[in-house]
């Protein structure tokens, strides 16, 4: 017994630890389904079904059956706002579906160096466009680097590259390195603004990875909408200065708001502090009284406003509000930070600031951004550049508004909102109070992201649509049953109880699998679906191999402890080596393949390693168990 | 319950045959892929792939009189899955065209009664086409290293070159029934895309893995029965093995069958070229692996007699040679 102890406290804890992980996929699935219970479909269709509509004309009818949704999905709504955090908590646990399971769109963005170049040049003339032309055509037949044909090019007609690029007093080896420079950095640049407008989008997960030097790859789940997808990724951005408003109006305003939504009277005048009062009160009795200071946080220190991420869509349907909206000024715009700030638990709240609708300045008056540690503070810093047009009326706007904040804006995302502390002339800024490197780079990326052109081809497009990826699922599951029946059913007969004991390590199996998949975040794909069906006749066969051995054993009229000692030391060379090649082949696939080929080979090492463990491990101990209880014959068939 | 009780069949001895049998397979295939070619999926040739739904079904030959219109006449356009789901295949086109939404501009207003529903979209651009190539043939040359590195290892060089042969062998059996049956029945919608290299590098793996059991059972019995001859011992060890071979072959066949059937599109590919493997895989194992080694001893016995036989007069010869060379 005491030897095996040990293995049996390893396998109550790998139970408990696949648990565990996969709770929050039941729980996740649970409000899922909970909630389409509650939005207003499935009553809108029983309500339909059993009151007629009496004749009237199509508009007439739709408006009526629109009336109907709206008052039934306020249900859901509210579930969905009073349990926000648990709901997007389990949803950001449970187990990742695969595009191709749930639907949705993979782009995979490459930066193009040609266009780039060519957006970049200044004082373009025809003699540019020739050597724009020669460089494309040379480009595209010789896969060469654009940047080193374009140097070329200038070399062989004599033409200095500063008559277009950079500083006119600039060599051109110095030109050069900028601008090989500048199209390193392009991806960053490209990256970040496809990941603040797709953070603004409101997609649920995205993700965004660099791929290679030049490519990025942007998932979309649940998005099917191409068009718009498109000119999301694709268009220019838009990097903007705007004031903040003062703190005491804003306050202000907070609080006209406030007074609405809690049913008082709806004026700017009154105005009722959150008194010390309130602090006794309970968070329900908090919400009721103050609903928008329940959404929005003011540190009363430094007047800065806070929304938690779970109810930055609260926040915004309160902005809609019509009663809401007359009492906000005309000329007040309420933006939140592009990074959330993370509390100690792990809660993620938005900056918001609210600031003058119209911008003072725009972005592409910016001609460089550079991150860097003040060598007297030893802060990182980042100093940003202006051309003598923008230097000029940003001298004028520092100038009036010194003590103010400025917010720098790109497409709508707060990145960074500095005091101003003198007016600026000669057109170098500096901004400080970034908390590390990693932000100051930011920051220089977004200013430089306004400024530079950071163009951008589709190379490859993936939509599923949602249908498809349901069907996928359905067609995953019920194969997946169906080969998983058959394998037990026959283990169960040929093998009898030892065929019993491996059908009970099979279905553990199983739960490691899916608990590594969730454990991991890693992305179940249909592929995927497919490798661990495939994993099922691979476990089976460990087991057989074993069994075989075993009855061998019991042939030659050794005991049924020998027996099972040997069928197990004998049956593992092969296994073992059977089963490493395998894990090889996984490997190699996983480096090589992209999306759903990788989802394969990660299901199918995963399900090599939980299945060695349950197949030779749990069978093992469980026949020990059977021998130590006494055992004398076990049924292998 | 026993399937197998004791067998003693003659494996080795027969190999010839199967020899012959092995290499008329693979060349059928080869003939036929010359002469069909093989159907690549958009991944490795660039284009655009639409699987869109029509309700009420669409002719095919009114969905290509559409697309003619915008020059994309030569479409490949099959039914998926259901018979009004159809795939809409364009090759490789200008980089940025938006292909796929002016073919669905154009079949809506070409169909103006019928709903259109985008199932699946994809879009690849012929760089990337090229690249995912590329890859996809450097991970089958890694696979192979590493099992040839790894059976060196674990058993001998003779070994791993008969698994790799048996490997190669099935590969190319595969990859030939994926060609005449992708041309004979097209439901099974056969074309060599990303799922199909990860269907081939498991088959791989699965051959090996199978080849692995019964090399690993010769490498028990040339211990125990030392001094035996090869050949005896090799049927011995597969006849050891056979039980567990059929039995997990015979499970791997069901689940790849009940995949096939039930499992939809888009690994339907996968499911045939496994299913395919599956049994190329067993049989190689014994047909191909083990004869190799088997055929590479009985080689080397000979070549060893033939040199004990001629060893001396090779050595006369030499040496008067090697004397007039020195007075030279």
């Amino acid at each position: 017994m005491r030897k095996n102890r040990f293995r049996i406290i390893l396998i109550v804890a790998a139970i408990a630890l696949a648990i565990y992980y996969l709770y929050p996929t039941y729980e996740s699935a649970t409000y899922q389904k909970h909630l389409s219970e509650l939005s207003g479909q499935a009553k809108l269709d029983a309500y339909l079904q059993s009151h007629p509509l009496p004749q009237m004309s199509d508009s007439l009818k739709q408006a009526f059956v629109d009336s109907l949704d709206q008052a039934y999905s306020a249900d859901s709504v509210s579930y969905y706002d009073a349990n926000a955090k648990e709901i997007t908590d389990a949803k950001l646990k449970q187990i990742k579906l695969g595009l191709d399971l749930q639907g949705g769109m993979h782009i995979v963005l490459q930066v193009n160096v040609l266009k780039m170049l060519d957006a970049m040049a200044k004082n373009k003339d025809q003699t540019f466009n020739d050597i724009m032309k020669q460089v494309e055509a040379q480009v595209k037949a010789t896969n060469a680097d654009p940047l080193a044909v374009l140097g070329q090019a200038f070399t062989q007609r004599g033409i200095r590259l500063s008559r277009y690029y950079g500083d006119i007093r600039d060599d051109n080896s110095k030109v050069m390195s900028y601008l090989s420079d500048q199209t390193k950095t392009a991806v960053d640049r490209a990256m970040e603004i496809v990941r603040n407008r797709v953070d603004q989008y409101g997609v649920s997960e995205p993700s965004i990875q660099k791929q290679g030097s030049t490519r990025f790859i942007v998932e979309l789940p649940g998005v099917s909408n191409e068009t718009e997808v498109r000119e999301l990724l694709q268009g220019t951005a838009l990097l903007e200065f705007k004031l903040l408003k003062p703190e005491d109006l804003v306050v202000k305003v907070f609080q006209a708001i406030d007074n609405v939504m809690a049913g008082k009277a709806d004026s700017l005048s009154q105005s009722d502090t959150t008194s010390a009062s309130d602090t006794t009160m309970t968070p329900a009795e908090f919400a009721k009284k103050h609903p928008f200071f329940a959404l929005v946080r003011v540190n009363s220190q430094t007047g800065d406003a806070y929304v938690a991420e779970s109810q930055k869509d609260e926040f915004q349907r309160t902005l809609e509000r019509e009663d809401v909206k007359r009492i906000i000024p005309s000329d007040f715009e309420f933006l939140f930070s592009a990074k959330p700030l993370v509390t100690a638990q792990g809660e993620k709240y938005y900056g918001l600031y609210v600031v003058n609708k119209t911008a003072e300045l725009t972005g592409s008056v910016v001609t460089d951004a550079q991150a860097q540690i003040d060598p007297t503070t030893n802060s990182p810093i980042v100093t940003m550049k202006m051309n003598s047009e923008g230097s000029r009326e940003w001298a004028q706007i520092t100038g009036a508004n010194i003590g103010k904040r400025v917010a720098i804006v790109l497409d709508n995302a707060v990145y960074s909102a500095p005091v101003v502390r003198s007016k600026i002339t000669g057109g170098s800024s500096q901004i400080e109070g970034m908390a590390n490197m990693d932000e100051a780079n930011l920051l220089a990326i977004v200013l430089r992201a306004g400024a530079l052109p950071a163009p951008v081809d589709i190379v490859e497009e993936k939509n599923v649509g949602p249908s498809l990826g349901e069907d996928s699922i359905r067609n995953g599951v019920t194969s997946g049953i169906i080969g998983l029946g058959i394998i037990i059913l026959f283990m169960a007969l040929y093998y009898r109880t030892g065929g019993v004991t491996a059908d009970l390590a099979l279905l553990l199996n199983i739960l490691f699998i899916l608990g590594v998949l969730a454990g991991f975040h890693a992305t179940l794909t249909l592929p995927g679906i497919a490798g661990m069906i495939l994993t099922f006749a691979v476990a089976v066969d460990a087991n057989v191999l074993i069994y075989e051995r075993i009855r061998e054993e019991m042939t030659t009229g050794k005991t049924l402890r020998a027996s099972i000692d040997q069928g197990y030391s004998k049956a593992f060379t092969a296994i073992f080596d059977a089963n490493i090649i395998s894990l090889f082949t996984g490997a190699i696939l996983y480096q090589f393949g992209t999306g759903p080929v990788q989802g394969f080979a990660l299901t199918l090492m995963i399900g090599i390693v939980a299945s060695l463990f349950s197949a030779i491990v749990i069978t093992r101990v469980i026949f020990d168990i059977m021998v130590e209880r006494g055992a004398t014959s076990i049924n292998f068939g | 319950m026993r399937f197998f009780p004791r067998t003693s069949v003659d494996f080795i001895g027969k190999r010839h045959i199967w020899y012959t049998v092995s290499a008329s397979l693979i060349l059928v295939g080869l003939i036929t892929i010359a002469i069909r070619g093989l159907n690549y999926g958009i991944d490795f040739i660039g284009g655009t792939e639409l699987t869109l739904e029509f309700n009420p079904v669409a002719r095919i030959s009114e969905v290509r009189s559409a697309l003619d219109k915008i020059g994309h006449g030569d479409a490949e356009i099959k039914t998926f899955g259901a018979a009004n789901q159809l795939l809409i295949r364009v090759k490789a086109s200008e980089q940025g065209a938006n292909t796929d939404t002016q073919i669905m501009d154009q079949l809506k207003s070409s169909l103006p009664n019928t709903q259109i529903l985008l199932l699946q979209d994809n879009k690849i651009g012929p760089e990337i086409g090229q690249e995912l190539r590329r890859d996809a043939v450097m991970a089958i040359f890694y696979g192979l290293i590493a099992i040839l590195i790894y059976v060196t290892l674990r058993f001998q060089f003779i070994y791993a070159v008969g698994a790799v042969i048996a490997l190669f062998h099935d590969v190319l059996i595969t990859l030939g029934a994926v060609a005449i049956c992708g041309w004979l029945i097209p439901w099974l919608n056969l074309q060599i895309d990303q799922t199909m290299v990860a269907a081939f590098l498991t088959l791989v793996a699965y051959s090996m893995n199978d080849t692995v059991v019964i090399f690993d059972r010769i490498r028990e019995n040339l211990k125990i029965y030392k001094g035996e001859n090869l050949i005896r011992v090799m049927n011995r060890s597969i006849n050891d093995t056979l039980s567990r071979t059929i039995i997990t072959s015979g499970t791997a066949f069901a689940v790849l069958l009940a995949l096939l059937i039930f499992g939809g599109e888009v690994t339907r590919g996968f499911a045939f070229a496994m299913l395919v493997g599956v049994v190329t895989g067993t049989y190689s194992s014994i047909y191909v692996a083990s004869a190799i080694v088997v055929d590479y001893n009985v080689y080397i016995k000979k070549a060893n007699l033939a040199l004990e036989a001629k060893q001396s007069p090779v050595l006369e010869i030499e040496r008067p040679y090697e004397v007039a060379a020195k007075r030279a």
